[in-house]
């Protein structure tokens, strides 16, 4: 509610500059008019009356505008001959009144009428003409800004989406490894299927909570690899170093785990050696760095890896704060994506 | 039938294995981890088929195909991968889903062993078409006793085509590419016109000139030409001239 009641209030206080903006130019441009007659007894204070009551007028023209609703961008009749056939007769009859009242006159022909109705006339038709286009700009802006939130929110929708997918690539292989297991060793296939199955189950409520705490991610993170290791046997190496006091830091959920994914597929899968996948956590001044590192070479990046880092990236952010970082570099023949975490609150 | 089994799984292998052994006529001649293994244990084994993962360090099952002269018959395997299957244009491609289900091991291995008495019927009838001619003559002299392949796995960006070398019509010569024409496709693949004239059938395949190779079998009409040469016209695609110097021995081989 508070994101609606803002852009209204902004939008009150520019209505209200304008206004006074505008009146005060036609109470300049009557005043330029009649500056020869200025000195006689009342016309100052009438043509302030005037202007007043022009503005008034405006304003009242406005509230009905709101009252009745007409903010589509459809034009509608009243728009234009309000302002032509109603509001110059009013504001002529305001001023033949203030003339009656201050100036104490008296009327021995009503020739000036017809160039005060057209002055009049041209003045609330072009109120309303500038009225119309700045409300056209407001609701452009507007839409914009909805489509823009829309956008984003159907994105993020989506990364979660696929953020909590079990890779079917990785689920199929590992149905296939522990088909093949059953025959070789069968405590140890009955446990492949254990670990298969927490991993799925964390994957599944992964979507529920914005963080978990590390361990809980680690758990995960542990059943993973115990499955790739029966895939890939002396290909993958694995090892964790965790330091004490590390474990209770927050974590948005998969977010460690796709890293160790992409870890495996580019380090492991793709290679014929295979390759040592180290994940260590530790603490720093800045908080907690848990580094994810494979041995082997960064390709060029493609634009679709540089898009999903930027959005790995802008996750992290959104669920963590935004001192959380994830970077990704290669030094030395090993690839290392580096996810930097804020204290734990 | 001789298998080669092509995984860099221990598990899915020993897997492959064990679904192999309800089919005694399936021979393993041998295992390989990875597509540069495979690539000498196919020089080496020349198996009939080849049970191929389509994913594998160091090159893809389509790289390691398209990088085959001779191919043998192919049943992919592969856990999920929608998009690499759905780069086939040619629906001579089998693939089985991991896990692998025995009854549709069963149909493929059957499909397989159709494919191959199709094939050997074929080649057959070309042996007794074929007439003894010079061409023939020079490559047994060389001692060369290569069976004419009799598919060709090629693979143009992210699309690939298995095709029986009995369906295309033409090759033209691209530089180090050349074109091949079948069906209404005309794919590039990597391999110059005189590395696949080398690897041909000279019986059925003709160099018409510098730029093309054309299948004698699916030539439609042949018209002398004012070069002195001939023109050949195909059942689709462009127009072959043959050159004066290589008429005579079109003439010979199409027994005209």
């Amino acid at each position: 509610m508070d994101h609606s009641a803002r852009p209204w209030l902004t939008r009150l206080h520019w209505y209200w500059i304008l206004q006074l903006c505008g009146w005060s130019g036609i109470l300049m441009f009557m005043l330029a008019m009649y500056r020869s007659a200025l000195q006689l007894d009342g016309v100052l204070l009438t043509t302030v009356w005037t202007a007043a009551s022009g503005l008034l007028l405006s304003h009242g023209w406005r509230s009905l505008f709101k009252r009745k609703g007409w903010h589509t961008p459809r034009l509608r009749w009243q728009m234009w001959t309000v302002p032509a056939l109603v509001l110059p007769p009013l504001q002529c009859a305001s001023v033949v009144l203030g003339l009656v009242v201050l100036q104490d006159a008296r009327f021995d022909s009503f020739g000036f009428l017809p160039m005060a109705l057209i002055f009049w006339t041209l003045v609330f038709a072009s109120w309303t003409g500038f009225y119309l286009m700045v409300k056209a700009i407001g609701r452009a802006a507007r839409f914009e800004a909805e489509a823009l939130r829309l956008e984003i929110s159907a994105k993020d929708a989506e990364l979660r989406a696929l953020q909590a997918q079990v890779n079917p690539h990785f689920f199929f292989n590992s149905l296939n490894s522990v088909r093949g297991l059953m025959y070789e060793d069968r405590d140890a296939a009955a446990q492949m299927i254990d670990q298969l199955a927490s991993l799925m189950r964390y994957a599944l409520q992964s979507g529920q909570s914005s963080t978990v705490p590390l361990a809980e991610e680690l758990e995960a993170v542990q059943a993973y690899l115990a499955i790739e290791q029966i895939r890939f046997e002396e290909r993958l190496r694995a090892s964790l170093h965790i330091e004490a006091g590390t474990e209770t830091v927050q974590v948005p959920p998969m977010a460690l785990q796709t890293l160790v994914e992409n870890a495996v597929k580019y380090g492991v899968e793709n290679s014929i050696t295979g390759s040592d996948i180290t994940i260590s956590a530790r603490r720093d001044a800045s908080g907690v760095r848990i580094e994810i590192a494979n041995t082997g070479a960064l390709r060029q990046f493609s634009n679709s890896t540089r898009v999903g880092l930027n959005n790995a990236r802008k996750r992290l952010k959104l669920a963590v704060g935004p001192e959380a970082g994830l970077e990704l570099a290669e030094s030395g023949g090993w690839v290392r994506a580096t996810l930097t975490l804020p204290e734990a609150a | 039938m001789r298998v080669l089994l092509v995984d860099d799984e221990r598990l899915a292998r020993a897997e492959l294995r064990r679904l192999l052994a309800a089919h005694p006529e399936m021979e393993i001649v041998g295992e390989a981890a990875s597509a540069a293994d495979a690539l000498t244990q196919i020089a080496a084994l020349r198996p009939d088929l080849l049970l191929l993962d389509v994913q594998m360090p160091g090159g893809s099952g389509f790289d390691l195909l398209a990088s085959l002269d001779d191919v043998p018959d192919v049943i992919f395997t592969t856990a999920f991968d929608r998009y690499a299957l759905q780069a086939f244009e040619v629906n001579a491609l089998d693939y089985l889903q991991k896990p692998i289900q025995p009854a549709r091991m069963a149909a493929a291995l059957a499909r397989a062993a159709q494919r191959r008495q199709a094939a050997a019927a074929l080649a057959a009838s070309a042996q007794q078409a074929a007439i003894p001619v010079a061409g023939a003559a020079r490559a047994a002299d060389k001692g060369l006793p290569r069976p004419a392949p009799q598919k060709l796995f090629i693979k143009d960006g992210e699309r690939c085509w298995f095709v029986g070398l009995h369906d295309i019509r033409l090759f033209e010569s691209e530089g180090n590419y050349t074109r091949v024409y079948f069906g209404s496709q005309q794919p590039l693949m990597l391999r110059t016109l005189k590395e696949l004239e080398e690897k041909l059938d000279p019986q059925r395949f003709f160099r018409a000139s510098r730029r093309h190779i054309v299948n004698l079998d699916l030539v439609r009409s042949v018209a002398p030409n004012d070069a002195g040469g001939l023109d050949l016209a195909l059942q689709d695609g462009p127009p072959v001239e043959v050159s004066r110097r290589r008429a005579a021995q079109f003439k010979i081989l199409a027994n005209l």
